[in-house]
């Protein structure tokens, strides 16, 4: 029947041609822009005469009768935007179609990997676009994705070659567990664990790791190249994570790859090559009017930048010590330029500048950085034939960071995918990927060794560019290769208090190497025209070769130190799935599926680390070193789950959709003395309400669909949470005291910590609804959602009493909550065949609530103490937790007799570095084959603890540091200063005129400000910062918390395209594209440290902690890309 | 689809989700740390904690509150006024319940399973000794339904008394069980390596200690007897001054490295006693020089001898000594009416100090009756003091000065309601402090700690 009705509709076309047919035929070959290929089955028709048309054929070509009076024709195929042509006196018009990325959206890839048509989905589901990943000029796929969608927070950890970043889904949701959605490429899963110094044990796969110091490693999805990415689907809600279980929770993200596309064997080769030059994108202010010292006096040797006025010095050379025997002569620093470095006198009462003469500033904001620059190469190849597709790409991308020396980020790709109709039942695809990446990362953070710790405590008098010589002692003996930095100028001690930042990136080595294998086969069998069955297998394995060493003479370790190891993580993945269509009648459509995974995660590390190396010539070798120093270590961790699942789709009339999943799963880290299989369900209903009758007519109204779905999600306990295990003896104390049984023949107890074998998974349960409107004959698009979710049995460490054996025990006993809104619009504003406007803006907001805390009142998860992050009873998770000022019932501050404020007792929390709201938007212009891309996000109202201000305060080098003020005699002698009487007379001073000397004219002029907190003019100076509260040692954490909002222009990309006939038939180049592009060009925010997208911890449940974190950068980016 | 099909499917399915649990099964065993640990490690481990909670913090504390040592910096300028929370307790508490009790029960356990007496009885004077301490410092303590953790997860809290009578208890099964013989040698055991003399003797000046502690003098001298019967019989944690951290002495690791002017000895009374105690037949300067230090710098006028006194990297520390046994002796002989036999204890302390401390500066002649008649070297008539005063006194005086840096020191002048008269830091406290106060940890998840819960000068039961 179905066959006679076509050969009709042949056959009345073919009658309807014949009548009309007259006049000329038009003919031509219709292609993609993007590949230059033909493009089969492309309508076209004569513009107000929708009968008279035909398609092309296999090759793309087509031939059309039009008659006379047609003068313009219309070129429409699904996935590409329709494109209207005049017709002039040629009777060839080929055309080469854009795709819509509108359209393209319609179809999305689910948390299986199998594609859904979005219009029936009952979730919400965000889509980017592999090109729209690229052109963000990010090296990285998680930060390319920053912005792009709602409801997602992208925080990067620094801004080094290749650092991790954080992604987080519509908020926490667990407390102590994994934070970091599950990423699945091409439907199997693979890791992107960010693994820190504290081993794949503690880590947790990332989530725990509390690290403030070290090194920011990289997240290991920045191992794919985003050149490959065709789509990325961000997954946010229970129902639509849900047959991924208990580790679905945090989100999932789908990554797709890109295939080839047949082309009659025609291969595509593109090419394309970018280079950028990175800078630096925000400074930290610094104070350069005041030198090394303190109480106003210059010494040379000072940790502090308390001394003399620079430019009341006598300029010109320092009067240095350089005899031997004089008094205050230490011998000399040798640079390898032969420069000589000698001892300076301290100032004095009568001479506040001692031997210091000269007037030169030095910019340590920045003098560890110049500029970085990456190299992205990438050539791909692809096509195939009616059974099969290709695609492979080769690419490389080599980023120099902007420290000066060791840090950069070399990853290599390699991409294969293949698929194959083998039969006419059986289809096969592979893809696989090898990914090379190494890399050397710089110091930072809290940390000796830190490039920001000591480079931003040098005083501005000091030149950091000599940071290396032989030091003659006063009695001629030479050490060689002595450190040189401000608190050791000479290099006397072996010991530099800081590292000299220069000294860090010269000397300090921290490696990775990293070699990767992801692959998958996927095998597709058509029993019957409505069965199939998929099996496919999925391995992702990568080895990690790191080596961190500090030469003799660090700040860290004075005798050195190496750590060579070697971390794997293997995940191996299968899914078989039986999918089933049908339809019973012509209005019920019914689709089920059945599916069984097995994941399997095996983590090992094996290193050691060494310390006091012998010979100081050696290069980094484990055994330079005595054997007492040598700690050898080796972990395993096996992590294995195993589900059967099911999905049930209905539809109904075309119009309401209903979904069903169900997911029992069964896992290693489950307690053995609970049910070991859980089930995880979710339904979710979608409908579109514009196929009713009433707005079939609506003109306004293109389409309408309402969502509303439930799910339920997991996370899975930690590893080796459930057994009591016998650990080292080694008593310690609050205070550092401790012994350690190894040095008495070893001892063993058992452990504090009771294993849980009850432990079960937590449980998220998730409520979201919403619509997606069009609007316009689909010009505007608007999505709204909203959703609430709550995790129970939250796994925690819960304090036992000790009288009962155990200190603590693993329990399901907490819960978190979150709700929010995300909206999205995306309109043409304007639509013409050469211009369009482009306007898509995003929102989202989300507002978290720990909710039980297992009658414990807050739980430290991250951070230095004093100025921890915490899970508080009540409060989002990771407020910021530390000491505060002390405050009256009506919230002002209780001030001291001499009118200052005082430190609380009790520490608490004193800020939510949990954003208030994210928001972006991207513009898009273009003009023919111009096209201009500008994407602002906007991140509104979180706290950012600045650390590092608070720690610069006592060091006298941040910018607030370094005002001055005038007052009156009588001013002076009534305005109360601060500072504990230490004996010096500074000390013992309490007021303005005790503490300076007058000025020529009576007055008194001191470095610091007039301030008041509610009482008296108080003065805060020296003593209020350096030895009073003005400081994060001595005083409350809570005055550097800022509450910060940030705007950025992330990313501006202007970019071109040639393809004109010429190029083909002359260099047989079918397009090029060229593009320059500003990453991260501007950032508008009242943050007075660098950019406040970073965090000290990285990727952890800890955020917005900033302690001399390394700086952002923003990139000027060249782009050209070649396709033959 | 016929119905055979569906329920071969959905037997597969059966197959398939059956088998899960074998595909994961013995993988949540972790493959990085021991299930379990041979006892004779755990002996290892439980002692040294043992010997850490009683030489480190408690210690510290405990010498603080008896005006041995100061406290000279930040937090322990508050221990120094008595200014001290729950949270400060949480270690020592915790150290002696989980870290070493816990783990001697299951030691215990090991060696009745494998009739190993010796290892046993071992376990048991630990144990005892332990428990004995933290009723001394807390008093009303949870002991007979403690360790447990499935029966009785929030144990409840015996009275003092009781617990010390649980303490003499294990003690004499300790003795009995020493004496059942079993392995001969433990070499684990850091105290003794297992030498059952030794131990058979520690077991007894425990017995001793523990029944001076309830006031019982009559047994409290009859078990000294049976004591330590030399200073090379003294139980103590031997200190091997590796690297800090490792087997260095705790005191020499805080104040030289972890919390340096934390503690200092400045203004400490008993060494100022040691200055002013010199007489016809005792001086007292090389003990003096032996504790403390007045080489540091001017900021601090005085220390603790961490260079070559009692607190060196390598100075081990006593747990239960000699000294002890014959003050305990000395004090129980004088308390029940012995004044002979209490001299007699009193000059055996005498002699041993003149084994310990020798040279210029060093006298311990033995005292004779008439040192503590009225008007006796020892006993000034405007005192007004009786012979058998006098003598007693200094049996107290002598154990004080004997036992710097014991907690030893702080349950004796609270027992004796500060017979020797150690002044108080704080001029407005009503008394010295008179026990540590419940953890923090231990209020927080066990709802039998004792409501209301006692203050700092609240004296134990065995006290009062």
């Amino acid at each position: 029947m179905t066959k006679r009705l076509f050969w009709i509709a042949v056959l009345l076309t073919g009658f309807c041609q014949l009548a009309w047919a007259q006049d000329r035929t038009i003919s031509g070959k219709i292609t993609d822009r993007a590949t230059s290929q033909g493009l089969p089955g492309v309508t076209v028709i004569v513009k107000g005469r929708p009968t008279i048309g035909t398609s092309t054929n296999a090759e793309g070509t087509y031939s059309l009768s039009v008659p006379a009076d047609a003068n313009t024709l219309v070129y429409s195929f699904v996935g590409f935007a329709t494109q209207e042509i005049a017709l002039t006196g040629s009777n060839t018009v080929s055309v080469a179609l854009a795709t819509d990325t509108k359209q393209l959206n319609e179809v999305v890839v689910t948390a299986l990997g199998l594609e859904a048509n979005r219009d029936q989905l009952g979730t919400a589901q965000a889509t980017v676009q592999g090109p729209a990943l690229v052109r963000s000029g990010e090296t990285s796929v998680i930060t390319a994705l920053s912005g792009k969608t709602p409801g997602v927070l992208i925080t990067r950890s620094t801004g080094d070659p290749g650092a991790s970043a954080n992604i987080q889904i519509r908020g926490a949701s667990t407390i102590t567990g994994n934070l970091q959605p599950l990423i699945v490429v091409d439907g199997v899963p693979i890791s992107n664990s960010s693994i820190g110094n504290d081993g794949i044990v503690a880590s947790n796969g990332g989530a725990a790791s509390n690290q403030t110091n070290g090194v920011a490693q990289a997240s290991r999805l920045n191992d794919i190249n985003p050149d490959d990415i065709a789509t990325m689907n961000v997954l946010k809600g229970a129902a639509a994570a849900a047959l991924w279980g208990t580790r679905g929770a945090n989100g999932v993200i789908v990554i797709t790859t890109k295939k080839g596309r047949s082309a009659n064997g025609k291969v595509n080769l593109s090419y394309r090559s970018t280079v950028s030059i990175d800078q630096i994108n925000r400074k930290v202010p610094l104070q350069t009017t005041f030198g090394q010292g303190a109480e106003g006096l210059f010494s040379s040797t000072n940790s502090r930048t308390w001394g003399d006025r620079i430019a009341d010095r006598k300029g010109g050379p320092d009067n240095t010590i350089t005899t031997p025997g004089a008094p205050g002569y230490q011998g000399f620093i040798t640079f390898p330029d032969g420069t000589r470095r000698y001892n300076i006198a301290s100032g004095t009462v009568a001479n506040p500048h001692g031997g210091k003469n000269s007037t030169d500033i030095f910019d340590h904001r920045a003098d560890m950085f110049n500029n970085g620059f990456s190299w992205d190469n990438i050539v791909s190849m692809s096509g195939g034939d009616d059974r099969s597709n290709f695609y492979l790409s080769l690419g490389n991308t080599h980023t120099k960071g902007i420290a000066l020396q060791n840090s950069d980020n070399d990853r290599t790709t390699v991409r294969l995918n293949v698929d194959r109709q083998l039969t006419d039942k059986l289809r096969v695809s592979v893809n696989t990927t090898y990914a090379r990446t190494k890399s050397n990362r710089v110091q930072q953070g809290s940390n000796t060794s830190g490039i920001f710790l000591g480079g931003l405590r040098t005083p501005a008098d000091f030149n950091n560019t000599y940071f290396q010589g032989d030091y003659t002692d006063a009695t001629g003996f030479v050490f060689p290769g002595r450190q040189s930095s401000y608190r050791n100028p000479l290099g006397r001690s072996n010991s530099p208090g800081y590292d000299n930042p220069l000294w860090t990136e010269a000397n300090v080595l921290n490696q990775t190497r990293v070699n990767r294998l992801l692959g998958s086969v996927e095998l597709m069998y058509d029993i019957t025209p409505w069965l199939n069955i998929l099996n496919r297998t999925g391995v992702d394995t990568y080895t990690d070769n790191r080596s961190e060493y500090f030469p003799i003479g660090a700040a860290a370790i004075s005798i050195g130190s190496l750590t060579a190891e070697t971390i794997q993580e293997t995940q191996v993945n299968n899914d078989l799935i039986a999918r089933a269509h049908t339809k019973l009648n012509d209005n019920i459509t019914l689709t089920g599926l059945v599916g069984y995974n097995l994941n399997a995660r095996r983590n090992t590390q094996i290193g050691a680390s060494a310390s006091a190396f012998l010979n100081p010539l050696s290069p980094p070798q484990l055994g330079n070193t005595p054997a007492t120093n040598r700690n050898p270590y080796n972990l395993v961790t096996d992590q294995r789950t195993a589900a059967v699942y099911g999905q049930v789709d209905v539809g109904l009339y075309d119009q309401v959709f209903l979904s069903g999943t169900l997911r029992v799963e069964a896992a290693s880290t489950f307690g053995t003395q609970v049910s070991n299989t859980f089930a995880f369900p979710s339904a979710t209903l979608a409908w579109q309400f514009t196929k009713l009758a009433a707005f079939s007519n609506s003109a306004a109204l293109s389409f309408g669909k309402l969502r509303l779905s439930y799910g339920q999600v997991g996370v899975q306990p930690g590893v080796y949470l459930t057994n009591t295990v016998y650990v080292p003896v080694a008593p310690a104390d609050g205070f550092g005291t401790s012994l350690d049984a190894s040095s008495y023949g070893g001892g063993y107890a058992r452990s504090g910590a009771q294993g849980n074998p009850f432990l079960k998974p937590e449980r998220k349960t998730e409520l979201e609804g919403g619509f997606d409107l069009r609007f316009a004959h689909d010009r505007i698009g608007f999505s709204a959602t909203g959703y609430s979710n709550e995790t129970r049995d939250a796994i925690l460490g819960v304090q036992l009493p000790a009288t009962a054996g155990f200190t603590s025990a693993f329990k399901n006993a907490a819960r978190i909550q979150n709700r929010g809104l995300e909206l999205s619009l995306d309109g043409d504003a304007v639509k013409t065949p050469d211009f369009t406007f482009n306007i898509s803006p995003n929102f989202s907001l989300n507002r978290n609530k720990v909710t039980d805390l297992a009658g414990v009142t807050s739980v430290f998860l991250n951070g230095n103490t004093d100025s921890e992050t915490r899970a508080v009873l009540g409060q989002p998770l990771g407020v910021l937790f530390g000491s505060r000022w002390d405050r009256d019932e009506n919230g002002a501050l209780k001030l001291d007799v001499n009118g200052f404020p005082i430190k609380a007792a009790t520490p608490g929390v004193f800020g939510d570095p949990n954003p208030k709201w994210r928001g972006g938007v991207n513009l898009n212009f273009r003009y023919r084959a111009l096209s201009l891309n500008v994407f602002v996000d906007h991140v509104g109202t979180a706290d950012v603890l600045n650390g590092t201000r608070g720690a610069l305060n006592v060091f006298g080098t941040s910018v607030e540091t370094g005002r001055e003020t005038t007052v009156s005699a009588a001013t002076a002698a009534k305005l109360k200063v601060a500072g504990t009487g230490s004996g010096t007379a500074f000390g013992n001073a309490t007021t303005v005129a005790q503490r300076y000397k007058p000025n020529a004219d009576g007055t008194y002029t001191f470095r610091g400000i007039v301030s008041n907190f509610g009482g008296a003019d108080v003065a805060l100076d020296e003593g209020w910062y350096r030895t009073g509260l003005g400081n994060i040692f001595n005083g409350p954490s809570e005055q550097f918390k800022e509450s910060v909002s940030y705007t950025r222009l992330r990313e501006v990309s202007l970019n071109y395209t040639l393809n004109q006939d010429w190029l083909r038939n002359t260099a047989k180049i079918s397009a090029i594209d060229l593009s320059v592009t500003g990453r991260n060009l501007y950032l508008w925010t009242n943050y007075t440290g660098i950019d406040p997208e970073t965090n000290l911890t990285g990727v952890s449940n800890g955020r917005g902690y900033d302690y001399f974190n390394n700086p952002s950068t923003r990139s000027i980016i060249f782009s050209v890309r070649l396709t033959y | 689809m016929t119905k055979n099909k569906i329920t071969a499917l959905l037997g597969t399915l059966g197959i398939i989700l059956g088998s899960c649990s074998k595909l994961i099964d013995g993988y949540d065993v972790n493959p990085n740390t021991a299930l379990d640990a041979p006892s004779t490690l755990q002996l290892t481990g439980a002692e040294l904690t043992q010997g850490f909670i009683m030489t480190d913090e408690a210690a510290r504390t405990a010498s603080i509150w008896s005006g041995v040592f100061t406290g000279s910096d930040r937090q322990y300028d508050g221990l120094q006024n008595y200014i001290t929370s729950a949270s400060d307790y949480d270690g020592s508490w915790g150290g002696s319940y989980q870290g070493t009790i816990a783990q001697l029960r299951i030691v215990e356990n090991k060696a009745r399973a494998v009739g190993n007496n010796q290892l046993l009885g071992i376990a048991e004077v630990v144990e005892a000794q332990m428990i004995g301490t933290v009723a001394d410092l807390w008093g009303d303590v949870p002991y007979s339904t403690a360790f447990d953790v499935i029966a009785n997860p929030t144990p409840t809290f015996d009275p003092q008394k009781s617990v010390f009578t649980a303490t003499q208890a294990l003690l004499s099964t300790a003795i009995a069980d020493l004496g059942k013989g079993g392995s001969a040698n433990v070499p684990a055991d850091i105290f003794f390596s297992g030498k059952k003399t030794a131990w058979l003797a520690t077991a007894h000046s425990l017995k001793a200690r523990y029944y001076l502690h309830v006031k019982d003098y009559t047994n409290a001298a009859v078990e000294a007897r049976l004591g330590i019967s030399s200073p090379a019989g003294d139980m103590v944690v031997p200190f091997q001054g590796g690297a800090i951290g490792s087997s260095a002495n705790p005191y020499y690791s805080f104040v030289t490295n972890d919390r340096t002017g934390y503690l200092t000895a400045n203004s400490s009374y008993a060494a100022q006693l040691l200055l002013s105690r010199n007489n016809a037949k005792t001086q007292e300067t090389v003990r003096y020089n032996y504790y403390f230090d007045e080489r540091g710098a001017p900021a601090v006028p005085r220390d603790l001898n961490v260079t070559d006194g009692a607190f060196q990297a390598t100075s081990s520390l006593p747990l239960v000594s000699y000294v002890e046994t014959q003050a305990i002796l000395a004090e129980g002989l004088a308390r029940t009416g012995n004044a002979p036999g209490a001299l007699s204890a009193l000059n055996a302390i005498r002699a041993a100090n003149k084994a310990a401390y020798t040279g210029t500066g060093a006298q311990y002649d033995a005292y004779t009756n008439g040192d503590f008649a009225s008007g006796g070297l020892l006993n000034p008539a405007a005192a007004g003091k009786t012979s058998d005063q006098a003598l007693l006194q200094e049996i107290l005086v002598e154990k004080y000065l004997s036992l710097i840096g014991q907690i030893e020191e702080f349950n004796d002048v609270r027992r004796t309601n500060n017979l020797i008269g150690v002044p108080k830091n704080v001029a407005t406290a009503p008394s010295l402090p008179q026990r540590f106060l419940y953890p923090q940890g231990e209020i927080n998840t066990n709802p039998n700690v004792p409501n209301p819960i006692p203050g700092l000068y609240v004296k134990t039961p065995v006290n009062q």
